[in-house]
């Protein structure tokens, strides 16, 4: 069971080692796709991440004088997330190479209307400072 | 089981710029540029009694630039995040709106003081 262990733990290791050679610069460009004179490539950017650990120990006694022998406790987890979005859409045709960047709409519209939030905040504050009555 | 050992590997971030596989499109070739950033670390505890291992990392890939390609020439497009660029200007605005409305209140104050 140690011996098994230790593999396991060699091999958490080991697949982190090479993370740069694992990544596949391809996966940013997709599929060109052709409608009569003009090619279409889309263009995204990538990111992932991840974490996990294993661990063992000997298992605990639960009652005084309880032997538990050459038990042992095992316990392990993980998690990851990909997160994929499209930046561009390159084009090409015969009077030459485009690259038309994607604006996310939402994004912007979302991030509008909390500056409008957050103007209206420090204007109505500047106002009711300015207007204070003076202390006598 | 060997006695204690406690291995702490980090793999420093790295980014570099890789070229991606060519596109042949007509008589030219589409070569993509990338930046890929990664961060890995590990960490390894083999003790007496008790074995643990934990790692974790991340990648990012963001395409920089296509190289175009023909017969007489090579030319670099760049590839700009419009969508991050638009962000940035609203937080820059969003830093600088409680700066000059607070400049603002400064110099009522001392219009109506004077």
């Amino acid at each position: 069971m140690d011996k098994l262990m230790e593999k396991e733990v060699s091999a958490l290791l080991d697949a982190l080692a090479d993370l740069r050679e694992k990544a596949d610069v391809n996966a940013c460009f997709g599929e060109p796709v052709t409608a009569g004179d003009r090619t279409v490539i889309p263009v995204a950017g990538v990111a992932y991440g991840f974490a996990m650990g294993i661990g063992s120990e000997p298992t605990t006694a639960e009652e005084p004088g309880e032997t538990t022998g050459d038990e042992v406790d095992v316990g392990s987890g993980g998690g990851g997330g990909l997160l994929a979005r499209p930046l561009a859409v390159v084009e090409v045709t015969p009077a030459g190479t485009q690259v038309k960047g994607i604006i996310d709409e939402r994004k912007l519209t979302l991030a509008r209307a909390l500056l409008i939030g957050w103007t209206v905040f420090w204007t109505t504050l500047a106002l009711a400072r300015i207007f204070a009555p003076k202390e006598s | 089981m060997t006695g204690r050992q406690d291995m702490d590997k980090p793999t420093p971030l790295v980014t570099e710029t890789v070229e991606g596989n060519p596109v042949r499109v007509g008589e030219r070739e589409l070569v993509p540029l990338v930046r890929v950033t990664t961060y890995a670390r590990r960490h390894a505890f083999i003790g007496s009694d008790r074995l643990a291992g934990r790692g974790g990392g991340f990648v990012h890939l963001k395409p920089i630039a296509i190289l175009e390609r023909d017969a007489a020439s090579e030319r670099r497009i760049p590839i700009h995040d419009k969508t991050a660029r638009a962000l940035g200007v609203l937080l820059l605005a969003a830093l600088l709106i409680p700066l000059w409305l607070a400049l603002a209140v400064h110099l009522a104050r001392r219009l109506r003081n004077s």
